[in-house]
């Protein structure tokens, strides 16, 4: 009898949690996001291995009747290591303030398009380089609070503006510290009925932060999506993004860079679609070190996609991408790679934004 | 803003053309900014917000000190300095960013005449993240690989570099007896993805 009593109390104990879990309305979400790609010239530096790029737990759920909770924990390969963070934990509600989204907590920062959505909820597989140089791999995620108001006007104008702590911004393995300035942004949106399902978005950016050793970066940039639906499918999608960056060091050195992307999407049955993307970078402010002259340079990436989409919850992906950097008359690098993206999701999901 | 056609092709301005009245250190350009000072050819990209692998292989007689600069301004004050000098024919080096500053004994290279780094320098993270190997030893970046001799040096395994924050600037240098240096690199790609 004793060996039964340990399987009693978990019994009795998984047996309360999933009645509890009725009672809450707590909906839980995994999902994974698996990338191999293959390099196809001799300079590419794809991994050529599959990688475990994201596994994502989502836990949400009414808070009670004016609040809403969501914890999001992500793991991620980094050097063949998985590396568990915690992405999202934040208290929300739209029911306090008419009009109003409020959150507090931990989120990724409400700017720009790619910036505001988990990464295999991307429409492409690897982000542009003017992506993963501003924000990061991924996006930019802190803590802090994001207020969103929806203007009362014909057609949806949405104000976003945040205030998070900006001791880290980007990629880091630290804490970071305290800021001169915190990390504060602002999205100005509108929306734009293209007849009854179809539809266009604009956002206007801004986010400015100063960090401890007073290097202010300041980042502006314009962001566009567009879609036309056929019943659920989405027939056509134009995503675009152009940014740019000021960085300005303590000594007053200023430095400046500009990017953008444009990707386009045709659905080309019910569960495929083909897309391709352009990308642009450059930097304004390298100079030759010993001429102290301005170098001319830039890099561009073009990219074409197929994607099977077995339903909502699972799509494989094959990209074909190539990038090279100009500098003075001379291609310094090109990474040319295949890339097969795999990712799914099980449990339920919260619906996306436009 | 006005953009040419030359701007979106990067075609040649003139911009590298550097001419013959230069220094040469260990296979670089270079030209004085001071005694025994010199700033080496190559900037880091997107305004120093990047990551880039360097080597450095230079002789190091006892009592001779080499200080290099990453990520610092045209008259390299700030940024990154690494600092290595030999007493009792031990190396040590001792990395210096934004006042944080640690020193390491280089015990690989105890009573050996030529040192052989190699650095990959993550200026792209909120705290920067700098690894240093032996060129001819293991390349780890794992956490703890400089205690598990898989790097000689990983800023992540030290508390000293929490909250270091970001070196500032595009240009790299070299303070020293130049004749000592054989072979520089730089700024090249980075060869760990941290």
């Amino acid at each position: 009898m004793s060996k039964l009593i340990p399987f009693l109390v978990l019994f009795l104990a998984n047996n309360s949690y999933a009645q509890g879990l009725l009672g809450t309305g707590l909906e839980i979400s995994v999902s994974g996001d698996m990338v191999y790609d293959q390099g196809i010239n001799s300079t590419s530096e794809a991994e050529e291995k599959l990688t475990m790029r994201g596994a994502e737990f989502m836990l949400y759920a009414p808070i009670d009747y004016q609040f809403d909770g969501i914890l999001t924990a992500a793991a991620h390969d980094e050097a063949g290591e998985t590396i568990f963070e915690l992405h999202e934990l934040f208290i929300g509600s739209s029911r306090i303030i008419p009009r109003s989204n409020i959150r507090v907590g931990q989120f990724f920062l409400g700017v720009g398009r790619i910036n505001r959505f988990h990464q295999h909820d991307w429409p492409f597989t690897r982000a542009p380089k003017v992506h993963r140089t501003f924000f990061d791999d991924e996006g930019v995620f802190d803590t802090g609070i994001e207020y969103n108001y929806l203007f009362d006007t014909e057609d949806p104008v949405n104000l976003t503006v945040g205030v998070t702590s900006g001791h880290r911004y980007g990629h880091a393995h630290t804490a970071g510290s305290k800021p001169k300035s915190p990390t504060h942004y602002t999205r100005l949106s509108r929306f734009f009925p293209l007849g009854t399902i179809n539809g266009f978005e604009a956002g206007l950016n801004y986010l400015g932060r100063t960090d401890g050793d007073d290097n202010r970066l300041t980042l502006a940039g314009i962001d566009m999506t567009a879609k036309w639906r056929r019943a659920r499918v989405i027939d056509m999608m134009i995503q675009s993004e152009f940014w740019y960056r000021k960085e300005e060091d303590a000594q007053g050195e200023l430095s400046e860079q500009v990017g953008a992307y444009f990707f386009n999407n045709f659905s080309t049955g019910v569960q495929t679609s083909v897309g391709y993307r352009f990308d642009a970078y450059k930097d304004l402010s390298k100079v030759n070190a010993l001429t102290n002259r301005k170098v001319n340079n830039i890099s561009y990436g073009t990219s074409i996609q197929g994607t099977y989409i077995s339903s909502e919850f699972a799509r494989i992906r094959s990209t074909v991408a190539h990038e090279f950097d100009r500098e003075e008359g001379t291609t310094l690098s090109q990474d040319t790679r295949v890339t097969m993206q795999f990712v799914f999701i099980i449990g339920s999901h919260p619906a996306h934004d436009f | 803003m006005q953009i040419s056609c030359d701007a979106l092709t990067g075609s040649d301005t003139g911009a590298n053309d550097l001419g013959d009245a230069l220094d040469f250190i260990g296979g670089i350009e270079a030209i004085s900014v001071g005694t025994n000072i010199f700033l080496l050819n190559g900037t880091a990209e997107s305004g120093g917000n990047s990551g880039h692998h360097f080597r450095l292989q230079f002789e190091l007689p006892e009592g001779e000190e080499i200080i290099y600069y990453f990520f610092t301004s045209r008259s390299l004050s700030g940024g990154v300095q690494m600092k290595l000098n030999k007493t009792a024919g031990k190396v040590t080096m001792t990395l210096s960013v934004n006042g944080n500053s640690d020193s390491r004994e280089l015990s690989v290279f105890e009573n050996k005449d030529l040192i052989d780094l190699s650095l990959d320098i993550h200026n792209d993270h909120t705290d920067i993240h700098i690894l240093v190997w032996d060129t001819n030893g293991p390349k780890g970046d794992e956490d703890d690989c400089t205690f598990d001799e898989d790097c000689l040096y990983n800023t992540q395994d030290f508390d000293a570099w929490i909250g270091a924050g970001r070196a500032s600037g595009v240009f790299w240098g070299i303070e020293g007896n130049t004749s000592l240096i054989e072979t520089l690199e730089g700024p090249l790609p980075p060869i760990s993805d941290v």
